[in-house]
């Protein structure tokens, strides 16, 4: 723009009203509610919004570990190693406890034979627990559950499964333990060893029952004294169509064949 | 306010259309990292080369042990064994009609790689 055209050629009629005071304050004004409506409404929002980005990026971290915890598990890989930032919470271990436990009963029989622990199985579990308390994300008996208000839901199912061809039910119980407890926030490094956990009288980490020809019926008792991750395995089990409730017990009919396979991993360091 | 100058207006123009453009290459890179490890879980999730080893097993077992179904058995059942402790997998082989099945939680697989019975011939290997 330029010559005739241009704005600085434009001649005002009139200019007496107009003040650069009153523009200034106006301004100024509209300026500075601006700063505090961001102060006020937008900080927190952002704060909120990263406290929630923390935690959507810790359910993805916990399923990384997972697929750790699967190597280590499935495919006999000895001792596995990830690092991850952890912002927004701590992660520690949980060591196991009878709170929450397992049993599997044949014929009103214990099928595990832990005697320590009354022969039910132990889990123990590493857990990110928010700032604010709530949510927990754990990784669970090589499941990833997620604790908020009101329930727990579970993010990654675990690896048990019922062959329906040859009746065929796999369980596989993962054990998380450290030898101190463990603590840690920031930049983490997850050590992970694996060994096997003895669950029978001859103190081997397989149990396999054959019942062929006939079939048996496999009752499993899930207990969570605190309630953490009871609705999350609850959903589980219930999803599963072989798995039928019955009191407090999940009971799996026709089952020709059980195979138990127990594991204990270890946490080295965070 | 005397002298407008826009002769630099592109400058700003730029500055927001590369600012625009860096932010969307961010949330890609961002995604970028998820889908490349999801993918690659998958891929060695699948037991491929578990399968094939095992219908390759299958054929092994047909031609040396045909004639000793004895034998045969306890090959059989060592593999279901092994599998089932080393890999957590269900294998199940039937002989005579030589239909394998395995299930490890996720991948199902079951074929019929050689039946006898039938006169139609397979060519697998």
């Amino acid at each position: 723009m330029s010559g005739d055209m241009s704005i600085r050629n434009l001649k005002l009629k009139n200019t007496s009203a107009v003040s650069e005071t009153i523009g200034y304050v106006i301004i100024f004004g509209i300026m500075m509610s601006g700063i505090a409506l961001v102060t006020l409404f937008g900080y927190p929002a952002l704060l909120n919004q990263q406290q929630e980005a923390n935690i959507r990026n810790m359910e993805r971290n916990m399923i990384v570990l997972q697929s750790d915890v699967n190597a280590l598990v499935y495919k006999s890989v000895p001792y596995k190693e990830t690092t991850m930032q952890v912002s927004g919470g701590v992660l520690s271990v949980e060591s196991p406890h009878d709170d929450k436990s397992l049993s599997i009963q044949v014929d009103g029989a214990d099928v595990l034979n832990i005697p320590a622990t009354a022969n039910r199985f132990q889990f123990g579990s590493l857990s990110f627990k928010s700032d604010q308390g709530l949510p927990i994300i754990s990784l669970f008996n090589g499941a990833v559950v997620k604790r908020d208000i009101g329930g727990s839901v579970m993010l990654s199912e675990p690896r048990w499964f019922f062959d329906d061809p040859t009746k065929t039910l796999v369980i596989t119980l993962i054990q998380i333990d450290s030898p101190p407890n463990l603590v840690k926030s920031g930049i983490c490094t997850i050590q992970m060893e694996i060994e096997p956990l003895a669950i029978d009288i001859a103190g081997t980490n397989t149990i396999i029952e054959n019942y062929a020809p006939g079939v048996k019926t496999v009752y499993i008792n899930y207990r969570d004294v605190q309630s953490d991750y009871f609705r999350a395995f609850e959903n589980y089990f219930e999803s599963k169509p072989y798995m039928e409730k019955e009191g407090a017990d999940w009971k799996i009919n026709n089952v020709q064949k059980l195979v138990i396979k127990a594991y204990k991993i270890t946490v080295l360091g965070l | 306010m005397a002298w407008l100058n826009d002769e630099g207006q592109w400058i700003i123009l730029m500055g927001f259309i590369i600012s625009v453009g860096i932010f969307f290459l961010a949330l890609l890179v961002n995604q970028s990292i998820l889908v490349g490890q999801t993918t690659a879980e998958a891929v060695l999730d699948f037991p491929k080369s578990d399968i094939q080893d095992l219908r390759n097993e299958v054929w092994v077992i047909y031609s040396r042990y045909n004639n000793t179904p004895s034998e045969q058995d306890k090959v059989i059942r060592d593999i279901e064994v092994i599998s089932l402790i080393k890999k957590n997998a269900v294998v199940n082989i039937t002989p005579g009609m030589w239909r394998v099945h395995y299930f490890n939680g996720i991948t199902n697989y079951t074929e019929v790689i050689y039946d006898a019975n039938n006169t139609f011939f397979y060519f697998y290997y």
